[in-house]
Order: structure tokens, then sequence, then C-alpha cells
């Protein structure tokens, strides 16, 4: 598998960030004990934008 | 380490399993990070259920593939200045086992990425599938610059980050979406013009471009297909990650379409610039 163009796509995208685009909406932070939740809820969102776990700081 | 797998395929609160395990070591090559952000994409959900009837590709697996937090650790090869770094990373669950949902994960530094400074670690667990696929889905048909390009569904993940990624390669970038909320969302991330996807979408596309349109990104091929073949330019061309169930292949040949079938994991070697797994329709 060539990873080239995955490598210039993620440096596209951090020259997005860099330039100060803010990304995409965050529906929800799921602690990883809801995990079964945080697919849940990509499986049937309730409100757009991306579900993202948490782990333990 | 504190860890979320399953071992057998099903509904998320039938397999999840939230318990222990041994943290990963990083191998040659690999760095090991210390997890902030998991990303869940369709994609695991999809691996979790056994949506592509594939089965349990490893006894247990650790889901997502995309993620952010810190390297804390390198493997033989990797230069110590990566330690401390924070980075967002890609494929770690990809054709491998254990992913992101996990508090380290071990990963081939080819796979992970430095966050720009003031960029927040949450933004880097949500950029890399959607991110990729946004990336070949805008590239994939050649150079966008000075182009016109229609994304197709431009307030979902990889909409979005097409919208800004066709933007930032200089395209004159049309999204489409459903709702006025939606509009707000694809103008953010650079669409010069929204349009709700209502009736006269066609018509309303062909007056924003009269010539057609260069290159469109489509996330819902099977419902698009027709208006996109209605305004696609001569010689135009057409990107989906998305199964189509019947094309209407005479009027693409009458405008000589190219159609691109692409995907953030599988990305071909390539023998020279012509790209992807593609399908010349005329």
């Amino acid at each position: 598998m060539c990873q080239r163009k995955q490598i210039e796509a993620t440096r596209d995208i951090n020259k997005s960030l860099e330039a100060g685009w803010k990304g995409l909406d965050i529906a929800e932070i799921v602690p990883l004990d809801q995990i079964a939740r945080a697919h849940e809820l990509v499986e049937h969102p309730v409100k757009p934008g991306r579900v993202i776990v948490a782990l333990p700081a | 380490m504190k860890a979320a797998w399953y071992e057998k395929q099903g509904a998320a609160r039938d397999v999840l399993i939230i318990g222990e395990m041994d943290d990963p070591q990083p191998r040659t090559g690999e760095v090991r990070v210390r997890v902030d952000f998991s990303g869940v994409n369709p994609g695991d959900v999809k691996k979790r259920e056994d949506a592509f009837g594939v089965g349990m590709p490893y006894p247990r697996v650790i889901p997502h593939s995309d993620g952010s937090g810190t390297v804390d650790a390198v493997g033989e090869g990797v230069p110590r200045e990566w330690i401390g770094r924070r980075v967002w990373c890609y494929g770690a669950q990809s054709y491998r086992p254990f992913g992101t949902a996990a508090e380290f994960t071990a990963i081939p530094l080819k796979e992970v990425v430095q966050l720009p400074e003031g960029a927040p670690l949450e933004q880097g667990a949500c950029l890399g599938i959607p991110g990729i696929t946004a990336h070949r889905t805008v590239h994939v048909g050649g150079s966008v610059k000075g182009k016109t390009v229609l994304v197709q569904g431009g307030a979902g993940a990889v909409g979005v980050c097409a919208v800004q990624l066709a933007h930032r390669a200089g395209a004159r970038v049309i999204a489409t979406c459903r709702s006025e909320s939606d509009k707000e969302i694809a103008s953010l991330a650079g669409a010069d013009e929204v349009l709700l996807t209502s009736e006269n979408l066609v018509k309303r596309i062909r007056a924003l471009a009269p010539d057609g349109v260069h290159h469109i990104v489509e996330v819902a091929f099977g419902a698009n297909i027709k208006t996109d073949t209605e305004v696609l330019a001569q010689g135009g061309s057409i990107a989906t990650y998305t199964p189509t169930p019947e094309t209407p292949v005479w009027q693409l040949v009458f405008v000589n379409a190219r159609l691109f079938f692409v995907g953030s994991d599988d990305v071909p070697a390539e023998a020279d610039r012509s790209d992807s797994r593609h399908q010349q329709v005329a």
C-alpha cells in the first residue's frame, strides 16, 4: 500500500488548521466508560457533528 | 492501561468491553501515543457490527482508527524528538488490531502527524478518515485550481473537509445542503456558493456554472447521480466513496465523464499521475 496520498492529505489538512480553519463540529465528547453510547450516537445521530471518545486524563 | 475492545461482533452494548490491558510497547518504526481523544467513524461502527460480512479479523479488536494525543515513547528508528509532541493519527485500526479507544496506542510513525500549534486535540481526533477521504475525492480527478467544484452534501464530515480542501486548493466551490443551519456550516468551511437541495437545483447550479461544473465530490451517489449528470461539464469528473445502485451511463458518455471511487484506507500504489481505481466511462 502506498501512503503518499494519505501523507499529502494530512499535510494539506494541517495547512488548513494552521491557516485558522476550525475543523469539524463536535456533537458530543463521550467518556471511554460510555463507548457503547458513542457508537450508538454514530449509528443514530441525535444532532449533527462528530462523536469522539475522551480517554481518562 | 484502560482500554475498550470487542472479541465478537454485534450491537455496541452487547460486545464492547472496558477493562485493563498491558501497555503496548512501540516496535521498530512505531511511536506510542498517550491518547486524549479517540474519533468514532461510521466505518468503525460498521466493522464492530460486521456490516462488511468479513467476521472478526483478529481475536480482539480495540476499535477506532483516528485519534489524538501526545507521543510518550518511540520504537527503534524513530527520532526521540517525537517524544512530547502533540499528534493526530489515522489508520490505527486499519489492518491492525489495536486502535485508539485505549489510554495508549502504538502506531507506525508514518500514520502520525504533528498537530499544528493552537489546533485543539479534539479536532485531531476528528480529521483522519473524513479528511483523507475528502482530500482524495477533491484531488483524484486532477488539479482543481481555478475550476468549479460542486460538493454534494457540504455540511457532513467529509463534505465540510472537501469544501475546505477544495477552497484551499484554489477552486471555486459550490456546496449543496439540506437546511439553513447546514448552509452556515458549508459557508464557514469556505464554500463560495451554498444551495439548498430543494427544487430546481439543476437550474440553480447551471445559473452559477453555465458551462457546467468541472468536478463533483459526491457524498450520496445513488441519490444525486441524476443531478450530477445534468450539471457536469464536458470532460468533468465525479468522485465518490459511496455505492451507486444504477448509473445513467449514456448521459455520462455524452459529456465524457470520468468517475472515481475512492476510500481513505486502501490507497493504491500508483504507476503514474493517473490515480486510484477509476472507471473511465468514455
